[in-house]
């Protein structure tokens, strides 16, 4: 087959230049050989550059949707590694059963949430993603197929949840779903006031719900002000009820870049908090607005702009939460940037199994920018002196400029994990933190 | 329940097609190139509902194997109710300029062998008196353009064809020309994908309506009627001196 040059591009709008792509549609097909070093590409939902590969090759795996096997008896289905969580969902919500762990959208492939070993607002109870990856199939450059699960090639396994694409192509992914009665949650909202009080109230909630998640009104000057957002499954039986997997609104263009401006964002955050502030606390809600909101617009980071966002979330121990909470927002005001999406979450105790998994118990914090270039680098620079002095980590996923420095310190097993990659894989973030030449 | 014969059945719109009948339990028999990969299809339909899913490899070019792979799937006694054509070749445009030899085989794979494959479905049909087909077309068709005239010519005759099968079989048979516009499939990879590229899934869902509504031939997205029906109307003066 022929391959062709294309940019790609990642969900913050980073993209290659001189990468050509290849369509891996049937899981008994070879990589590309003689093509460069490799790297897959799925929904490109990542933030930053873990998901691209500039001079090289790129395999893309959203053909690779088929289903292989459910029981319906267990919930333990194994499909291709480009199926979409959006797509399993619509299989498996009318049959009773729900992703066992959820990132913040249903565009991305099941490979994708294994290679960086997603969390959602579950994590609390449920630990990450790949804890509930039974077993899957890898494709290495070599030609073999490894079956990996925690009894055979442990290795391997252990690195590649989390392992960013780099130990070869995930293939499929063998998954244990969770039962629901139907695709509804109730939820329950309740207004944060002050700094300590994102920590009491998840602290005591967490123990009642499934799912829990801080809204942090970032532009808001003053004491810390957010909502508190959490919920569980319905458990009245339901009728069996379809489920869509279509977005009826999509962004067309690019926006101009002043759309996300501080004043509108400011805005945006006030309006929300408002809106939400004074409503009544409990009500039933369909699992899309709730786990997905921001998927109801399609290509929706077109609103930043050609720059695009730039995502920084960390995690830090329990006891710095506060003291790396406060600090964190002090430095984003100070800067006179502003946070569309700030959001604060405690991670519960469930080991991750990934020798690179980012979720570790503690508290973490997602912040997004527009990006301003050179000012909103420096403000990140400087979160980092915060991050780092609390004993913190960074998040691969969302990341387009941690130094190799700040990669070693957040993942202490990175020697352990680098002979486990596949030496015809890289991408630009296995470059710049020194995981691949 | 119903009964699907699918050749062509590892295209991406085929394999999103089947998916929508799958879930209501339908049975298929599916013609393809690749035993792995009809392998492939065969247990996604089956993990997703189909009641019974039978696969047999098409020898590309020899019609002795398409007329053994249709006549198994076809048993006399008449069990399908839909007939899918969707195999499709898209060539480099300039390979086929470059070597007319290749011409061949764009014929043979979107003309020849869909025509034939749906001789004899039209056949079965006819006896067993009930029946539709789907042939897969496209608006490349519609109207020679620069840049795949070859591709456009072997998808043109498709129409003429289904125009007479149509009044052959109708009112008891339904013959449905789709004409998708360009789909996001691993036959259009190597495209620079643009903002009228669809997905095979949407593809899907518009040929589900269409047999639900009686209608002969399909465009999809639905602008694609509009556009392509004023791209006729263009005087053959003007279209001589469009590049595009």
């Amino acid at each position: 087959m022929t391959l062709h040059t294309k940019t790609l591009y990642s969900w913050g709008r980073r993209k290659t230049s001189g990468s050509k792509v290849f369509p891996l549609s049937w899981r008994g097909d070879l990589l590309p050989s003689g093509a460069g070093k490799l790297l897959p590409y799925g929904m490109g939902r990542s933030y930053g550059d873990s998901c691209l590969l500039d001079d090289g090759c790129q395999i893309e795996t959203v053909g690779l949707d088929h289903l292989i096997a459910f029981d319906a008896a267990s919930g333990v289905i194994r499909c291709e590694a480009g199926c979409t969580i959006a797509s399993l969902l619509e299989f498996a919500v009318p049959r009773g059963w729900f992703v066992p762990v959820s990132p913040g959208t249903k565009f991305v492939t099941l490979g994708g949430c294994l290679a960086n070993d997603v969390h959602g607002k579950n994590h609390h109870t449920a630990g990450t993603f790949g804890c509930f990856v039974t077993r899957f199939g890898l494709r290495r450059s070599d030609g073999l197929e490894m079956e990996c699960s925690p009894g055979e090639n442990s290795g391997l396994f252990h690195a590649t949840i989390g392992g960013l694409g780099l130990t070869g192509l995930i293939l499929w992914v063998e998954l244990k779903l969770k039962r629901i009665f139907g695709p509804f949650i109730r939820q329950r909202m309740q207004k944060l006031k002050g700094l300590d009080s994102f920590f009491e109230v998840a602290r005591r909630e967490d123990n009642n719900v499934e799912y829990s998640v801080a809204w942090l009104d970032a532009g808001h000057a003053g004491d810390p002000r957010g909502l508190f957002i959490a919920g569980n499954h319905c458990s009245e039986e339901m009728k069996p009820s379809p489920y869509s997997a279509d977005t009826r609104l999509s962004l067309p263009v690019v926006l101009p870049d002043f759309a996300m401006g501080t004043w509108s964002i400011n805005l945006m955050n006030t309006a929300f908090y408002q809106a939400n502030a004074h409503r009544s606390a409990d009500r039933t809600v369909h699992i899309d607005p709730f786990f997905y909101p921001l998927d109801a617009v399609g290509h929706w980071n077109r609103a930043y702009g050609k720059k695009g966002l730039a995502q920084y979330q960390f995690v830090v121990p329990m006891e710095y939460g506060p003291e790396a909470l406060s600090e964190t927002l002090g430095k984003v005001q100070a800067s006179r940037q502003t946070s569309f999406l700030t959001v604060v979450k405690l991670f519960g105790s469930v080991p991750s199994p990934g020798l690179l998994s980012f979720p570790r118990p503690g508290v973490t914090v997602c912040f997004d920018f527009p990006f301003l270039g050179e000012r909103t680098l420096k403000l990140l620079d400087d979160l980092d002196r915060t991050v780092f002095s609390c004993g913190g980590a960074l998040y691969p996923a969302k990341d387009f400029r941690m130094s190799r420095e700040s990669f070693e310190r957040s993942f202490p097993r990175h020697q352990e994990f680098k002979q486990y990659i596949d030496p015809a894989f890289s991408s630009n973030f296995a470059q710049r933190t020194g995981l691949t030449t | 329940m119903k009964s699907i014969l699918v050749l062509g059945a590892t295209s991406a719109i085929a394999v999103s097609f089947c998916r929508k009948l799958a879930s209501s339990g339908a049975s298929f028999f599916l013609l393809g190139r690749n035993q792995e990969r009809l392998r492939v299809v065969a247990e996604d339909l089956l993990v997703r509902g189909a009641l019974s899913v039978e696969t047999r490899v098409v020898v590309p070019g020899d019609f002795s194997s398409l007329r053994a792979g249709m006549t198994e799937g076809l048993p006399s006694g008449g069990i399908p109710d839909l007939f899918l054509a969707a195999q499709g070749l898209l060539p480099l445009h300039e390979e086929c300029e470059k070597d007319p030899f290749l011409l061949g085989e764009v014929f043979q794979v979107n003309a020849v062998e869909v025509m034939q494959a749906t001789l004899l479905a039209a056949a079965e049909f006819e006896r067993q008196g009930h029946g539709d087909c789907v042939i897969i077309g496209s608006v490349a068709g519609d109207r020679g353009r620069r840049g795949n005239y070859v591709y456009g010519a072997a998808k043109a005759s498709l129409e003429t064809f289904c125009d007479g099968l149509r009044q052959r079989l109708e009112p008891a048979c339904r013959v449905l020309l789709v004409k998708p516009g360009p789909v996001d499939t691993p036959m259009t990879a190597h495209l620079a994908k643009g903002v009228l590229f669809t997905t095979p899934e949407k593809v899907a869902r518009d040929i589900m309506a269409a047999l639900g509504r009686d209608s002969g031939v399909l465009y999809t997205p639905f602008y694609w009627r509009w556009v392509m029906g004023l791209i006729r109307l263009l005087p053959a003066r003007i279209v001589k001196r469009l590049r595009a």
